[in-house]
């Protein structure tokens, strides 16, 4: 779902343009916080950042806003590692583990959610920008600051690891 | 670069995962963001208002530095330094005579030495010369003072007013060896320097 810049040029344009797209780039800040509370902040906060300064930017808007979602998030989780442990605990309470997919709470979502989540942070991070992210190789290499093999292996590693899993799961689920 | 970048055996299991959608964001968020983005004064206010702060704490700092500036300007004395020294010596006059012979600064220096207590020729060091600096020139002069004490504060007919130190000299013995058997001993006794006090 690529997007110019000349589409986002209407200030009024957000909210279609945040319909559509709010949901792959709320998975996007889930892949940096710990709970959805928290990504709906990341998200918000990154969002009105990128349409106030970053939408008259070149490249694709996609792109930047994956950007400023991350710089949100990971200043999100400083300020969080900053708090007391009782405000922590409470943080925990209240996020409770919701799903990142829908129709929400189905079997194969909760089995595919936990396939995910059972990958290394790093190969989670890439599976989620490459396929809801919709972002290139490029991008993503440049997002996490590493190198286009390295974002290739961990998400060449990570499918392997997720065709295992989902094919063991199913083959339990019948 | 060479990358592989073909996953076409891998293409089921990314078919498998588009299937699935991510959830939206909650109405709620882009109740928020719509709420920030429709308030265009407020947000001008909000984004101008740490330029403001920056802009008045740079006022700040640079005012405070000019301040400083006009406040060390004003108070610099640039008359040309006054004799370098004035020795004042009640308790030997005769070794002062000598030291006051020897060394050029001190020979524009009057010949009859006043007493101590007199402000009468009030011929102070260079402005700013402090105490320290007073006792490398008399060391200079191949004589170590044995104490340093200040004395009271005098005000000259001029206005200004001057720290008074008398410094005690005994007899340099390392010194002896250098110089010529002719030459005199180093002197000891009492010696006066007025340093120049600035006050604001």
């Amino acid at each position: 779902m690529q997007t110019d810049t000349q589409t986002l040029r209407d200030e009024r344009d957000w909210k279609q343009w945040f319909a559509e797209n709010g949901a792959r780039f709320l998975l996007c800040a889930r892949q940096w916080t710990r709970t959805k509370a928290d990504a709906e902040d990341v998200l918000q906060e990154a969002f009105i950042r990128f349409w106030r300064h970053q939408r008259h930017l070149p490249g694709d808007p996609a792109a930047l806003l994956v950007t400023s979602i991350r710089r949100s998030a990971l200043d999100h989780v400083r300020r969080e590692t900053r708090r007391t442990t009782r405000e922590q605990a409470s943080v925990l309470l209240d996020g409770e583990p919701v799903s990142w997919f829908e129709p929400a709470d189905s079997a194969e979502d909760q089995m595919l959610q936990d396939a995910l989540e059972a990958l290394p942070d790093a190969q989670r991070q890439v599976v989620a920008l490459k396929i809801w992210g919709e972002l290139t190789f490029e991008e993503i290499a440049r997002q996490l600051e590493t190198s286009l093999n390295t974002v290739a292996s961990r998400y060449r590693y990570a499918l392997t690891k997720l065709r295992e899993t989902l094919t063991t799961a199913y083959s339990h689920e019948r | 670069m060479n990358v592989d970048t073909d996953f076409s055996e891998l293409r089921d299991v990314e078919n498998a995962l588009r299937r699935f959608s991510p959830r939206p964001p909650d109405a709620r968020c882009a109740d928020r963001i719509a709420a920030a983005l429709d308030a265009p004064a407020q947000h001008a206010a909000a984004a101008n208002i740490i330029p403001f702060r920056r802009a008045f704490a740079w006022g700040a700092g640079i005012l405070a530095a000019a301040a400083c500036a006009a406040v060390i300007v004003a108070n610099r004395d640039f008359s040309p330094p006054p004799a370098a020294t004035f020795s004042a010596n009640s308790a030997a006059p005769a070794n002062s005579a000598t030291l006051a012979a020897a060394a050029p600064a001190a020979a524009a220096a009057p010949a009859e030495l006043p007493d101590e207590n007199s402000l009468a020729p009030l011929a102070p060091i260079a402005p700013g010369t402090s105490a320290a600096v007073a006792a490398a020139i008399a060391q200079q002069r191949r004589r170590v003072p044995s104490s340093i004490e200040p004395l009271g504060l005098r005000r000259a007919p001029d206005g200004r007013f001057y720290q008074p130190y008398r410094f005690r000299y005994q007899n340099n013995a390392n010194a002896a060896p250098t110089r010529a058997p002719a030459a005199p001993a180093p002197a000891a006794g009492d010696e006066i320097y007025f340093v120049k006090i600035d006050l604001i």
